[in-house]
């Protein structure tokens, strides 16, 4: 039994290595090779697999980049962005001419967190999808849970994003189900979040073509269902954790409130031009818009979106 | 010499400037409008915020009775540098935190008695049984680890801990923000409307426990967190019998920050769900002062199991009343990368047969 295991553990390694080599990663522009980058060191080795995997398994379905990078160097936003911008920029990431992508800054010198898209990013990741994020990973970016912020929060989103863009439902301040997420169930004729799931066509595939690309997402759903399996088991091994609360030895009923105000301060509103039928449009303000997205452009000239409201604390 | 008053932006720090068509402060820098009569009351409260007051009256424990300690020994271990208390009659003891020799150091003087005890209510059979429990399930625990670990070993150990117990006088403001979304001819507009939102009043804490050992992390001890103060007993030595006790090396008052920080921590989240109509909501400022702050000593029964596996320590502790059992554990990397590959291969075979099956159909 232990020997026919490991005979079967050995097959299907090397149908998986058959499978890389023997298929291209078409579409990819340049050359990143990884989408975690954790310069701050804040996941273990079997995180940064487990998450690293997950991302590139998720990008490759997408052919649309989702990269995470951290660092501890304490910048402000607008630093942040820019070297959010330049990472992604001088290290070749994104899919297609247009680099289509986007990546999640983590500075936890300033424990702050910004986004950056680019190419198809841009439409695809609104100011206001941009915000729906930040609200969507915040509690486990808060509370240190950093794999599955990165993961199956903030990889999940985005990819969700994303399918819905492509059928042409970009999210938006107008979109149904607004301010909560996930709320994509009935939103754009359905989506399937699930990696390897039903969203996007490829109509037009050569037959060839069409059994690569079947074989890079096969391979894809392979090691993203492989790094979520060994990350669960793996994650029962750890036990002792420091507790920040003193909930446990709360005296019941004892919280009495003598005093509670609640006083308007200010607001801000936001325009955005409504979306024309030839996609473009007058900007205003902090640079051109598009689509409900914030534009500017990085040192190398790239256009980026993200960024819009500086970033979020956590 | 005229003062010129100037009042800061919430949003931005910008310096308000008076809008006569609005009648409102606006920010030249954000665009950001704010009330006049919000803005008096919010500078208000800035100046009037009161610092954090966590003072504590410090004297937990009592002093021992002398024929209490005749009988008491403290024995010292030159490894890691911890205390054990243990009768005189124990003999080649072992450190329970590194598993070293310990040697006997002297008469127990200068130590505080405990106030309260929560006596042993697991013993070493069900101890055993929890532990082997604590190692099922676990794929990816390397097979040889449980063969190599001496479970006959496990210590049960009186371990010490600072009590802390207050009425916690609270203000806390939050800023919260709600969001408006409407739209003309030619754009989408987003009004995000930012509020400061105000709590004030009471809660309170008892028996918020932190370790007094340096030789046991702190995690470790948390970790096996809550113990049940009802069964606690007024100290006797008689409790002792048979056990160690951990002779406390951290004092209450390099344990309070611990204590502090949780209690904070703890009265924020409390304070916050008594708010609830916002799009979000974060802590801005709070001040937290305490009445009747007062500590106590105790010990708390804990089983202890060290072992070592491919050259790192590995620690184990059991809560002594609860059961509950703790301890980080070694990974197979073989079995990690085994179960990547079997599960990774077996989807993407069948993901591609599929796809593949479906068109040739």
């Amino acid at each position: 039994m232990k020997r026919s295991l490991k005979r079967l553990t050995a097959i299907f390694a090397i149908c998986l290595i058959v499978i890389a080599v023997s298929l291209p990663f078409a579409g990819k522009a340049y050359a990143a090779t990884s989408n975690v980058f954790d310069y701050a060191g804040i996941l273990d080795q079997y995180e940064l697999a487990e998450v690293d995997g997950y991302l590139a398994s998720l990008s490759q379905e997408l052919q649309f980049d989702i990269v995470v990078v951290t660092t501890d160097q304490g910048l402000d936003s607008d630093d942040l962005l820019s070297a959010a911008e330049d990472f992604y920029d001088d290290n070749g990431f994104g899919y297609g001419p247009n680099r289509d992508g986007i990546v999640l800054a983590v500075d936890m010198g300033s424990s702050q967190m910004i986004l950056c898209t680019t190419g198809y990013g841009i439409e695809a990741v609104t100011d206001y999808g941009e915000e729906v994020i930040y609200d969507y990973i915040l509690d486990d970016m808060s509370n240190e849970n950093y794999a599955e912020a990165f993961s199956h929060k903030f990889g999940e989103i985005v990819y969700d994003f994303v399918k819905l863009a492509r059928n042409g439902d970009v999210v938006d301040w107008d979109t149904p189900g607004y301010p909560s997420y996930p709320w994509y169930e009935g939103v754009g004729g359905g989506t399937d979040p699930t990696p390897g799931g039903n969203g996007g066509g490829s109509g037009g595939m050569e037959t060839g073509e069409a059994a690569a690309a079947s074989g890079a997402g096969a391979l894809a759903v392979g090691a993203a269902a492989g790094a979520i399996s060994s990350g669960r088991n793996k994650s029962k091994l750890k036990t002792v954790r420091r507790k920040t609360q003193a909930d446990t030895y709360e005296r019941r009923d004892s919280l009495v409130l003598t005093d509670r105000r609640e006083r308007f301060l200010y607001s801000t509103v936001t325009a955005t031009p409504r979306p024309q039928n030839n996609n473009q449009s007058r900007g205003h303000g902090q640079g051109p818009r598009t689509s409900g997205t914030t534009i500017h452009v990085g040192h190398s000239g790239t256009p980026h979106g993200g960024g819009a409201r500086g970033g979020r604390k956590f | 010499m005229s003062e010129l008053l100037k009042y800061k932006c919430p949003n931005c720090g910008g310096v308000l400037e008076f809008d006569s068509g609005t009648q409102q402060m606006k920010c030249p820098y954000c665009d950001s409008t704010v009330d006049v009569q919000a803005l008096s009351g919010f500078d208000e409260e800035l100046k009037n915020a009161a610092p954090d007051d966590m003072k504590w009256n410090k004297e937990a424990g009592r002093l021992w009775d002398e024929e209490e300690t005749s009988g008491m020994r403290v024995y010292v271990c030159d490894s890691c540098g911890g205390e054990i208390i243990a009768d005189e009659n124990a003999s080649a003891m072992k450190c329970p935190y590194c598993d070293n020799p310990v040697v006997m150091k002297g008469n127990l003087a200068g130590v505080l008695k405990p106030d309260l005890i929560i006596p042993f209510k697991i013993d070493k059979r069900q101890a055993k049984e929890l532990y082997h429990k604590h190692l099922q399930g676990k794929k990816f625990l390397p097979r040889v680890f449980e063969d190599e670990n001496h479970i006959d070993e496990m210590k049960a150990v009186y371990v010490p801990f600072w009590l802390f117990h207050c009425d916690v006088d609270f203000d806390v403001r939050f800023r919260g923000t709600r969001t408006r979304a409407y739209s003309d001819a030619r754009n989408n507009y987003l009004e995000t409307s930012y509020y400061a939102i105000n709590r004030s009043g009471t809660l309170a804490f008892d028996q918020v426990p932190v370790d007094g050992s340096s030789s046991i992390a702190d995690e470790l001890m948390q970790s096996i967190e809550p113990f049940d103060i009802r069964e606690a007993k007024p100290f006797q030595t008689a409790y002792l019998s048979g056990y160690l006790a951990d002779k406390y090396d951290v004092g209450v008052e390099a344990s309070v920050s611990i204590a502090n920080s949780r209690i904070k921590s703890s009265t924020e989240r409390a304070v916050s769900s008594t708010v609830n109509t916002y799009d979000s909501l974060s802590v801005e400022q709070s001040s937290i002062r305490y009445d009747n702050g007062s500590a106590m000593y105790a010990l708390y029964p804990v089983w202890i199991l060290n072992t070592t596996y491919a050259g790192e320590r590995y620690i184990f502790a059991l809560n002594g009343q609860t059961g509950k059992t703790v301890g980080d554990l070694p990974i197979s990397k073989s079995a990690y990368w085994k179960n990547f590959f079997l599960v990774g291969g077996i989807t993407a075979a069948v993901v591609f047969a599929g796809a593949m099956a479906a068109m040739l159909l």
